[in-house]
């Protein structure tokens, strides 16, 4: 490894309306090495990699790139000086190809000549063993491919400062590897690999030095080989964290609360997202859902909640054919739907806490006299809310667009748990949110399901899955690849069961 | 990238606002209303005149006298009944812009009826026009609805080729088949028979348009902020997805929704034949229909804060009327209302953002 | 007799068409960076009503479009300033334009109310081309602007799907962040293209009022603008299927016109009534159409973009 410092950060501070962001961060990266930044959400890694991409602009602090002082307005300055972005969120155009996305803002190419644009994307290609057709739509790619799409991007622009947000949280194991070794063999060429991530054992496998951040402060930097998961973990929390399993309550297998069969979705685009998939959930479980986004979990949920019509199969809940039901029929019977989308679809943040928490439970007769609303009463409801679940926020009045991710995602717990649901469906309930806030929507998960709730966990991540669910089911192309008792899994069968490599076995999903 | 061009540089920063403070929604429609005034005046020095004589002229004409402020009132029925109409389906940010097609349908519906039904009662007769009208006028916003609804076409286009459509149909039905024979070559219709006249107070031309235009505004406040229909609407208008997600039957409330808010501007229409022109006539109503649209927006589609801002509208065009004599066309209050219209719009960002400036300068 | 009335309507349409299709390229592109301008009514009309005034003082059609073009642009930018920048509601912001224009063209218009214009815009015949049989009487025999139109539909088209500049247009209506990232002033382009829309809604406007109806008269345009933005989402965002649908409503407008020439039975007030019509159902079509092809149109258009929040 080189020892030529490519990136030099120092005293980068930058403030936010309600939030110190960074505060006197130093960071220094190297030539030739893989450098993970670590922290939890909200730490200020997102921040100090924006200011060093010209996205946001620091309030103090100086930035040297190879040991030059450099003042950047926009990302075009920063690409400009080498430093490309891969962000979480791809910032692609998805009516273009591929090679139209690669070539967008750049001057030198005036005109789109198909045959010289497919000659350069292929020679990249190669290059760096990324295969893509450059003709291919984005609409039309996986994931997967999409991050590829935006590597080609930077690495058009010769640039060889590459940084990373959250790269792997939207792969199966088996691309995170592919991911890594192409980053590798980058980093062997000279070049300066960031990548951002709050995932221990992430660090440990694939990174050279590590720098952690808490809190928007740098808590220190240090080799790989001087480190620990353990260190690492209190670092970057300030306390002990226990990864073990959150859910201990052990319930009986009993009642049937959900039963689906042979339903088929469509998504947007009129495709089957959701293949002849059957399950069933019964009364005091969590059945994870593993699985990369995009293989139709978004649909499946929708469709069970009645938000988006079916294309064949049946539902039942509790017995009873609910294929037909409106979604406020279903809401009636008991069925509460935590979505993955908490501000466009399960809070409206330009309107109070009290109307939010009033979306599920305006309609009873204890709110409502004839059609007009008892105000008062709900007010009450929600302050009862706020105190229950230790929501921080001034007041039942308060904008929900004032609240934080995590007290904006307790309200939304507070308020479908608040009718005693016999089927929660929930989305990806702690993405993005903090340790502890996680925590406790966790702890309210646990605490429905021991009250006899049947609890449909959707969830990217490995870790949540096996600290809460009761069985596991592996979610691909539409298809559940198999459910398993969490005791008879593997962390192993999950991943190829993620990449349809393998069914998990155990019960068929017929 | 320079140092130097570092410095000295500041720039405006738009900064949301969590909260919008109460008196702001209060005086960023006050100074809008004041600044489209004064761009406009702009326009009326540009042109040679003296924005000072003119607004003298419009204020004098307005409020000088006790028969300008009946006709203030008179003005302000069916701009209030349309904007009123028009800012229920706004509430709901479903893009009514045709309440000018809709009032013609209302009034052509009373006419008909007014007309044909001959040898009741003037109560009998006026409750069966305002039906008329208040149906005709609804079923015609249904068109746009249905087709939004079914087909996810454009509202606002649809309504707006439809005020047109309204209009032109009105000027053959005048031309044509509803033509009053006795009437020499003029395009309108027959006169009223008595029964078919609202009655009109204090010795002036005020008539009962004024009250069902209070009443229709205070019911639906009262639906809008009471109820748990009110409470629908609101979702729906933040956000239909949400407003879905809670269970809502959006597409059904989209087309109620148009229904009513059609039905009320096709009550202006009737309320307009019945009280004023007792006939059909052509340009009975002009520009009601976007003076509508701009009140609805002003009042932050508040159902009371319309019948205000129609007071104050109304005081525009009957001072519109007196400022012809100073060889002004009508159209200057259309361009005074765009103006107002245009600081309105821009007062939202006030209202929104906190604006600070960031200088550039540092170190 | 039946055919030369078949290629007078024909002749006809296009000419009518022609304000529409300027008009509605110009919005193609205002929409296509990713702002929804609702005032191209009102920027007809000022157009038209500028360009009148010029070519009564100055006798001058090249100023007359020329001052078209300038006034719609600088109300353009108005709409651009509120919308890019103050991130007003683009369609208050339109309605607003709209009535605004309408009463300024109307005000500043009061002293030339029913004189007839000067002079039109001349019809002339391009060698060669005029010559084939009806093809050539029907596109090749026709005014300056109408040319300007063929133009423009080419170069756009080549402009938007073929090169970077075009690129970068789409790319700021589509996904403004992505842009963004690649180093793009999301809200130069806009304004760029803003202003250009508004100009060429303005030498729409002066073709009415230079070639259509040589007189000015308050509210001339008569709707023409909405229907100009219906043409651009029946077009699904593309100038050459723009240049057909324009051509229909010109037909449409045409053939009222040559229905009334033969003096057929039906009220001419009736036939007003059919352009408006025509639109209301091609929109219907189009959308039943394309339901299956999901959303239609520029992704992020009344999107405001803020590079901070990115």
């Amino acid at each position: 490894m080189s020892t030529q410092a490519t990136v030099e950060m120092k005293g980068i501070c930058k403030e936010f309306p309600s939030t110190l962001a960074n505060d006197q961060v130093d960071f220094t990266a190297y030539a030739g090495e893989i450098h993970a930044l670590l922290g939890e959400n909200g730490a200020g890694k997102s921040t100090l990699m924006n200011i060093l991409t010209g996205v946001l602009e620091q309030d103090k602090g100086e930035i040297w790139i190879r040991k030059k002082r450099v003042f950047m307005k926009s990302p075009k300055d920063a690409l400009s000086l080498g430093i490309g972005m891969i962000y979480q969120h791809f910032k692609l155009v998805k009516p273009f190809t591929v090679a139209e996305n690669i070539v967008l803002g750049m001057e030198n190419v005036r005109v789109l000549n198909k045959r010289a644009l497919e000659a350069q994307v292929r020679e990249l290609s190669q290059e760096y063993k990324i295969d893509l057709n450059p003709f291919s739509f984005i609409w039309q790619l996986s994931i997967g491919e999409q991050q590829r799409v935006e590597i080609l991007k930077v690495l058009y622009r010769r640039a060889d400062i590459l940084i990373l947000d959250e790269p792997t949280a939207v792969l199966t194991p088996e691309e995170v590897k592919e991911l890594f070794q192409t980053l590798r063999s980058m980093a062997k060429k000279g070049g300066t690999i960031i990548f951002i991530t709050h995932k221990m054992h992430e660090v440990m496998e694939f990174a050279d030095r590590i720098t952690v951040l808490r809190d928007g402060r740098l808590i220190g930097t240090m080799k790989r080989e001087e480190t620990s998961e353990q260190e690492l973990a209190r670092l970057m929390v300030g306390r002990e964290i226990s990864t073990g399993r959150r859910n201990r309550e052990n319930t009986v297998k009993s009642q049937e609360q959900l039963r689906v069969k042979d339903l088929t979705v469509l998504n947007d685009k009129r495709v089957k997202a959701v293949d002849g998939l059957s399950f069933q959930l019964f009364a005091g479980e969590i059945l994870g859902v593993a699985g990369v986004s995009g293989n139709g979990q978004k649909e499946l949920m929708e469709a069970l909640a009645g938000l988006r019509p079916r294309a064949g199969g049946q539902i039942f809940m509790g017995g009873q054919d609910i294929s037909r039901a409106s979604p406020r029929e279903r809401m009636d019977q008991g069925m509460a739907f935590i979505p993955e989308d908490r501000y466009g679809f399960a809070l409206v943040p330009s309107m109070t806490v009290m109307e939010n928490a009033s979306l599920k439970c305006y309609r009873d007769s204890r709110f409502n006299r004839g059609g007009v609303l008892d105000y008062r009463g709900l007010e009450q409801q929600a302050r009862e809310f706020i105190k229950e679940f230790e929501i921080k926020v001034g007041g039942p009045k308060s904008l929900v667009q004032s609240m934080s991710g995590g007290n904006a995602q307790k309200l939304i717990l507070a308020r479908e748990t608040a009718r005693e649901p016999s089927v929660i469906l929930a989305s990806y309930p702690v993405r993005g949110l903090d340790i502890k806030a996680t925590e406790s929507i966790h702890q309210i998960l646990v605490k429905e399901k021991a009250r006899g709730a049947g609890v449909l966990l959707i969830s990217e991540d490995l870790d949540e899955i096996f600290q809460l669910s009761d069985r596991v089911a592996v979610m691909y192309e539409g298809k559940l690849m198999g459910i398993l008792p969490i005791g008879q899994v593997t962390l192993d069968q999950i991943g190829m069961a993620m990449a349809g490599a393998a069914r998990l076995g155990g019960e068929d999903d017929g | 990238m320079m140092d130097k061009e570092r410095r000295g540089r500041g720039s405006l920063r738009l900064i949301r606002r969590m909260d919008i403070p109460g008196w702001l929604r209060l005086a960023v429609p006050a100074a809008s209303i004041a600044g489209g005034f004064l761009f406009s005046a702009i326009f009326l020095l540009g042109a040679g005149e003296s924005p000072l004589e003119v607004y003298g002229v419009m204020l004098q004409g307005a409020f000088g006298s006790s028969y300008g402020l009946g006709e203030t009132v008179v003005k302000m029925i069916p701009l209030m009944l349309v904007s009123v109409g028009v800012s229920f389906a706004f509430k709901m940010q479903i893009w009514n812009a045709g309440g000018e097609g809709q009032l013609h349908i209302g009034a052509a519906a009373a006419t008909f009826i007014i007309l044909n039904l001959k040898g009741y009662d003037r109560k009998t007769t006026l409750t069966a026009a305002f039906l008329a009208a208040f149906f005709c006028a609804g079923l015609y916003g249904l068109i746009p609805a249905v087709m939004k609804v079914k087909w996810n076409v454009n509202e606002l286009i649809t309504c707006l080729m439809l005020n047109y459509v309204g209009t032109l149909l009105i000027s053959w039905l005048i031309q044509g088949p509803w033509k009053d024979p006795a009437g020499f070559a003029f395009p309108r219709t027959a006169k009223f028979p008595r029964a078919g006249e609202m009655p009109a107070f204090f010795g002036t031309r005020i008539h009962a348009g004024v009250v069902m235009g209070l009443l229709a505004a205070l019911l639906l406040w009262f639906i809008l902020t009471r109820t748990r229909w009110g409470f629908e609407i609101q979702l729906i208008g933040a956000n239909p997805k949400v407003a879905e997600y809670a269970g809502i039957p959006v597409k059904r409330y989209i087309l109620a929704v148009m229904f009513v808010s059609a039905g009320i501007a096709g009550i202006a229409g009737m309320s307009e034949v019945c009280g004023i022109t007792h006939r059909l006539q052509a340009n009975f109503a002009a520009q009601v229909g976007p003076s509508g649209m701009t009140i609805a927006y002003l009042a932050q589609c508040h159902p009371l804060g319309a019948v205000l801002v129609s007071f104050l509208f109304g005081a525009l065009l009957v001072g519109g009327n007196s400022i012809q004599k100073l060889g002004l066309p009508v159209s200057t209050v259309q361009m005074i209302q765009g103006s107002i219209l245009f600081f309105v719009a821009a007062g939202t960002m006030f209202m929104n953002y906190q604006i600070q400036w960031k200088g550039g300068s540092r170190e | 007799m039946i055919q030369v009335m078949i290629l007078a309507t024909l002749t006809a349409a296009v000419a009518q068409g022609t304000p529409l299709l300027l008009t509605a390229l110009g919005e193609i592109m205002t929409q296509r960076s990713g702002v929804l301008n609702l005032g191209l009514e009102g920027m007809m009309l000022m157009g038209a009503a500028s360009s009148f005034m010029v070519l009564v003082n100055t006798n001058s059609l090249f100023l007359a479009v020329v001052a078209g073009a300038v006034c719609s642009g600088l109300l353009a930018l108005v709409h651009g300033f509120l919308s890019i920048t103050c991130r007003v509601h683009q369609i208050i912001c339109g309605l607003a334009l709209n009535m605004f224009a309408g009463g300024l063209s109307g005000y500043l218009g009061k002293d030339y109310n029913g004189i007839p214009a000067p002079k039109v815009l001349p019809s002339f015949r391009i060698p060669l081309l005029a010559d084939i049989p009806y093809v050539g009487e029907i596109f090749f025999y026709q005014n300056g602007l109408v040319y300007l139109s063929y133009g423009l539909v080419i170069g756009l088209t080549y402009l938007i799907f073929h090169t970077q500049i075009g690129l970068k247009l789409r790319a700021c209506g589509e996904n403004p962040a992505a842009a963004y990232s690649m180093g793009i002033s999301v809200n130069r382009t806009r304004y760029i293209y803003v202003v250009m829309g508004g100009m060429l809604a303005g030498i729409g406007g002066s073709f009415l009022i230079l070639s259509t109806v040589p007189s000015w008269v308050e509210n001339m345009t008569g709707g023409r603008g909405w229907i100009a933005l219906a043409i651009v989402t029946c077009a699904m965002w593309k100038p050459a299927a723009a240049m057909a649908a324009a051509y229909v409503f010109g037909g449409v407008e045409a053939l009222g016109y040559q229905l009334q020439a033969v003096s057929v039975n039906v009220s001419p007030v009736l036939l007003k009534m059919l352009p408006y019509l025509a639109t209301i159902l091609v929109l219907a079509a189009v959308s039943i159409g394309n339901q299956d092809k999901g959303a239609a149109g520029p992704e992020a258009m009344t999107t405001p973009f803020i590079p901070e929040d990115n």
